[in-house]
């Protein structure tokens, strides 16, 4: 049994532009241990984000393997891929992607719902949001929030369904410095009062220096750059 | 409440903001499609109604007969009025005439009712249009209004009245025995509104039919009512059981079966067409739908990443389009009965608009618009304007759970 709760074997992925073929992942190995905390950094277009939706399972690698608590997701529908991602990973995005029909408490509750983490939802979407400052704007429609606190909101939703991996494809990109900083902040503490292991995708060597670990991806090719031990 | 249906509430009824306009359409369209069927079906069955009740009145929910005369036809009264169900039951005679009038001659049929039934003379006084019903005489007719154009008569008028009996007399005495015609006032002009009834019927006493026909004191038969809201089929054949032979009781649904069954393909064709209203209203759903798994792919990748399967993600908006379906029923159905409750201002307003009369009653018989509601046809309504929004909410929902979650969170 291995000790990573992620692991990529030899990945590849390419995608077809025309009658061209794009190798984007050439054979890309990752490692991360439960509660440690990851960074991936790499040029746009490098292929971070392709990356992060085949550790989610979102996507299915071309070669190479993926597996989750040291079990390979290959050849799982992508029902029952849905279904283990519901209970083990957590995911952060760029544009946060809130429901915009949903207040704030709803939106957290949405997540807990979807994975089938029901039992004290309310409760627990009101301990979470209070727990990254959103106390008092819990029945906001996402159009009233400002871009750090939509971000908040999503990373209650994440959190919710007490995964053991949260996956972060670029949470800061489309904040200013300060609330950026906040956000990360927040984050990290998240992570680490939980035990979950955090990826975070970024292109801000300072938030990638945080991290347990720092992985360079270039040409396809994930390196590790740095590793606290 | 599952996740999928709370958001395909949210996504048609969103909280704190505007109605959308995709769902105001799109349950507009079906509560258009389902009011115009239930104001229509109802008009419909109204006059279907109407008519029936009229058939029903002028020939009675049945008719007793023996094949011939009924010789003794007050005790066969006693005998059918002790039955259970039975509330009237009164001889009559029926057969056709020649009548003359300044030369012109035409054949009715004639009717006889019995004289000493209020009820049947009420029923009479309530559809004459003109005269007085206490004029009604063994010495006088009442015409129905078809007849009664046709040969330019008026109430006052007087008519000579021939039998085929004048020539079986005359045969029979060898030329020695000659029945001369009868002279017969007018006492009245009736319009039943059923178009047979009032083309070529008139209506003379019992007694003068058993003169007409030198029937004594017998019948033709007995005309019977049965009691309200009881089944004339299920009763004649009981009826017709207990009497025995040579007694058959026949319901007004036999002998106008065709009539009936023509008023029923109407309805079928009217429901039929009308429903291509509903059709149409659920390509509008298909297309708010798909429009809505277009604007919301994004949400939808996210759902997948959140550990939705593919079948909830189509259920969330197979939902939206059952939902559609319900609320668009409702409200049609509250339009419809709204339409058909305030019917007659409507009526009116419409021809004084457009200034024309509104005399409905020339035309139909009828002073109103009549409406039936049958529950049976509401049910039909609504299971199939259900039905038809969910299929149509079914398209969008295939595609909406086919997306790959990876490309439905790429998608700009």
């Amino acid at each position: 049994m291995s000790d990573f709760i992620l692991e990529a074997r030899s990945v590849q992925r390419s995608f077809e532009s025309g009658e061209k073929q794009i190798e984007v992942l050439r054979g890309v190995d990752f490692q991360l241990k439960s509660g440690q905390s990851a960074s991936i950094q790499g040029e746009s277009g490098s292929g971070k984000s392709t990356l992060l939706n085949l550790l989610a399972g979102l996507d299915l690698p071309d070669g190479g393997d993926v597996l989750w608590k040291g079990e390979s997701i290959d050849g799982k529908s992508g029902d029952v891929l849905s279904v283990l991602r519901g209970s083990l990973i957590g995911m952060v995005f760029q544009s946060y992607y809130l429901v915009p029909e949903l207040r704030a408490l709803d939106n957290v509750m949405l997540g807990g719902r979807i994975s089938g983490k029901v039992e004290k939802i309310e409760e627990r979407s009101i301990e979470l949001l209070e727990r990254v400052g959103l106390g008092d704007r819990m029945k906001s429609l996402p159009a009233t929030l400002s871009g750090g606190e939509r971000q908040r909101v999503a990373i209650a939703r994440a959190m919710i369904s007490n995964p053991r991996i949260l996956l972060a494809d670029e949470p800061t990109g489309n904040l200013d410095e300060t609330t950026g900083d906040s956000i990360m902040e927040m984050l990290q503490a998240l992570c680490r009062e939980d035990s979950v292991a955090l990826v975070l995708v970024t292109h801000n060597t300072a938030y990638a220096s945080r991290m347990d670990d720092s992985w360079h991806l270039k040409q396809g090719v994930l390196e590790l750059s740095e590793r606290v031990e | 409440m599952p996740w999928y249906l709370h958001i395909a509430l949210r996504h048609l009824f969103p909280q704190g903001k505007r109605f959308p306009f995709f769902t105001l359409m799109s349950v507009t369209g079906v509560s258009l499609g389902v009011a115009l069927l239930i104001i229509v079906i109802s008009v419909f069955n109204g006059f279907g109604h109407e008519i029936r009740t009229k058939i029903a009145d002028t020939y009675g929910d049945a008719r007793v007969t023996n094949g011939g005369i009924l010789y003794d036809p007050d005790s066969l009264v006693a005998s059918i009025e002790a039955q259970e169900g039975v509330t009237r039951a009164t001889p009559y005679a029926n057969g056709v005439v020649m009548l003359l009038f300044r030369n012109q001659p035409l054949y009715p049929i004639i009717e006889g009712v019995d004289m000493r039934s209020d009820e049947e003379l009420d029923k009479l006084a309530s559809y004459m249009t003109l005269g007085d019903i206490d004029d009604f005489d063994d010495d006088s007719l009442l015409l129905s209004s078809g007849f009664a154009s046709q040969m330019g008569l008026l109430p006052g008028d007087e008519v000579d009245l021939y039998t085929p009996l004048m020539g079986l007399k005359l045969k029979q005495s060898g030329g020695d025995e000659v029945l001369l015609p009868r002279l017969l006032r007018i006492a009245g002009i009736y319009q039943t509104g059923w178009q047979r009834a009032d083309e070529n019927t008139i209506i003379g006493s019992l007694r003068l039919m058993q003169d007409l026909y030198d029937l004594g004191d017998g019948a033709h038969g007995l005309r019977v009512q049965f009691g309200e809201g009881l089944d004339a089929e299920e009763e004649a054949f009981t009826l017709t059981q207990s009497l025995g032979r040579p007694y058959y009781a026949r319901t007004w649904m036999d002998s106008q079966s065709e009539f009936l069954s023509v008023l029923e393909f109407e309805k079928r064709m009217m429901f039929f067409l009308l429903f291509f209203i509903i059709i149409v209203s659920a390509f509008s759903i298909t297309s708010s739908l798909l429009i809505s798994v277009i604007r919301k792919t994004r949400e939808i990748g996210l759902y997948r990443s959140m550990g939705a399967t593919s079948r909830q993600v189509s259920a969330c908006f197979c939902f939206q389009g059952l939902l559609i379906g319900v609320t668009g029923t409702m409200l049609g159905f509250a339009l419809g009965f709204l339409v058909l409750a305030f019917r007659t201002q409507i009526t009116q307003g419409i021809s004084s608009i457009m200034g024309v009369s509104s005399s409905m009653k020339e035309i139909y018989a009828f002073s109103y618009l009549p409406v039936h509601i049958v529950p049976f046809d509401l049910v039909v309504i609504s299971t199939l304007s259900i039905l038809v929004a969910v299929l149509a909410g079914l398209i969008p929902a295939i595609r909406a759970g086919k997306l790959k979650p990876v490309e439905a969170l790429r998608s700009e």
